[in-house]
């Protein structure tokens, strides 16, 4: 802190507020006559190059003494600042880029949930209406005999961490003639229609993530 | 001698020699050294991140354009693990297949020239055909493996 004030008390000196008129001043050089206050010593130096005078002029052993180290500490601190940020900066990439990678195939996953509910809209209608996948119960999606059926429970994990499961709801319609719409609350049930919605929840740089589709499927 | 004394006294840089000079290459070395290898490898894993979203986007338009022809799909034909052939409304077909490292539509690079495939494979479970692949980089260490499914739906 010392020091520090000791800098600012040197910048700040009365000998350095020179005259501020336009001149040239080469760094290292005595002080023009212009650069000078009155009375000021003619073995002052200039601190930089420079054309107007204010903070420009400086005895050479009270402010070059010292000046190197202020700048070595200052640029080392610059680019250590920077690489730390360009390192930071890097890894964070890198972060992101597998967060997407697992993002994508949980996304992927999901997409994949909706057509397997088309498929087995057409093809086992019953087992979308079954009391053990409708909520709050959850089914996952699984292959048996070439054909896809939902079973109980949450899918196990994937190598990618990523869990995926289903579940199905009735659907209730203002009215069962036509046109209707479908509505949150009240409204009568449509045996016709279910809503199917696939989740997923998965694990983002150690933070949980979930994302979930809804789609409609129709007898 | 003299004169070097001279100078030194002159420029007040008493002291200064070939100690210090050789401490400050030392840490000068050492720095750039450290600076170098942050930045290398900083620049590495960039250029990684970026190879991993071209295969992101690769698998993105993969997942699109299979699933919106299989939707559109009456009949699906697998003739190998590597090719599905979709039957389309109107006595059309439509071709997935991997031909030099890339897949193909109809024939037609889907997939950037800069990105390989390989573990293709198609699948048909019940009305649904699924797709199982992994797209990577020649010569780089980023893949991305992935699978999705599309029903086939008829629809135009």
């Amino acid at each position: 802190m010392a020091f520090i004030l000791e800098i600012v008390k040197k910048i700040f000196h009365p000998s350095l507020q020179a005259t501020p008129s336009l001149s040239r001043g080469k760094r290292g050089n005595p002080c023009p006559p212009s650069l000078r206050a009155e009375g000021e010593a003619i073995q002052d130096f200039c601190v930089m190059d420079c054309f107007v005078a204010p903070l420009r002029c400086a005895p050479r052993n009270d402010f070059f003494n010292g000046f190197a180290m202020i700048e070595a500490i200052v640029s080392i601190g610059v680019i250590a600042g920077f690489f730390l940020a360009f390192a930071g900066l890097s890894m964070r990439a890198q972060q992101t880029s597998r967060a997407n990678a697992v993002r994508l195939k949980a996304i992927l996953s999901l997409g994949e949930g909706t057509e397997i509910a088309r498929d087995i809209e057409k093809r086992n209608w019953a087992m979308l209406e079954d009391a053990s996948c409708a909520d709050p119960n959850i089914c996952h999606p699984e292959v048996n005999a070439g054909e896809w059926v939902l079973t109980s429970g949450a899918e196990s994990a994937s190598p990618d961490g990523i869990t995926r499961w289903v579940t199905t709801q009735s659907v209730a319609r203002d009215t069962l003639g036509y046109p209707n719409v479908i509505v949150e609350t009240g409204g009568m049930t449509d045996p016709d229609t279910r809503r199917v919605t696939i989740a997923a929840s998965w694990l983002e740089n150690g933070r949980a993530r979930a994302a979930e589709e809804t789609t409609y499927v129709y007898r | 001698m003299s004169i070097v004394k001279t100078m030194r006294a002159k420029d007040g840089m008493r002291g200064f020699g070939l100690v210090e000079t050789l401490m400050a290459l030392a840490i000068g070395g050492v720095a750039a050294i450290a600076a170098i290898g942050i930045f290398s490898s900083g620049i590495k894993a960039i250029r990684g991140a970026a190879r991993a979203e071209r295969l992101h986007t690769n698998a993105v338009l993969i997942g699109e354009r299979f699933a919106y022809w299989a939707r559109r799909g009456e009949a699906s034909t697998l003739p190998d693990l590597e090719t599905v052939i979709f039957d389309l409304p109107g006595g059309a077909t439509k071709t997935f297949s991997r031909a030099g490292g890339v897949l193909t539509e109809d024939g037609e690079a889907l997939t950037s020239g800069d990105v390989n495939m390989t573990a293709l494979r198609f699948e048909k479970i019940g009305g649904t055909v699924r797709v199982a692949f992994t797209l990577f980089v020649p010569g780089a260490e980023e893949s991305f493996s992935g699978t999705t499914t599309a029903a086939m739906r008829n629809e135009l």
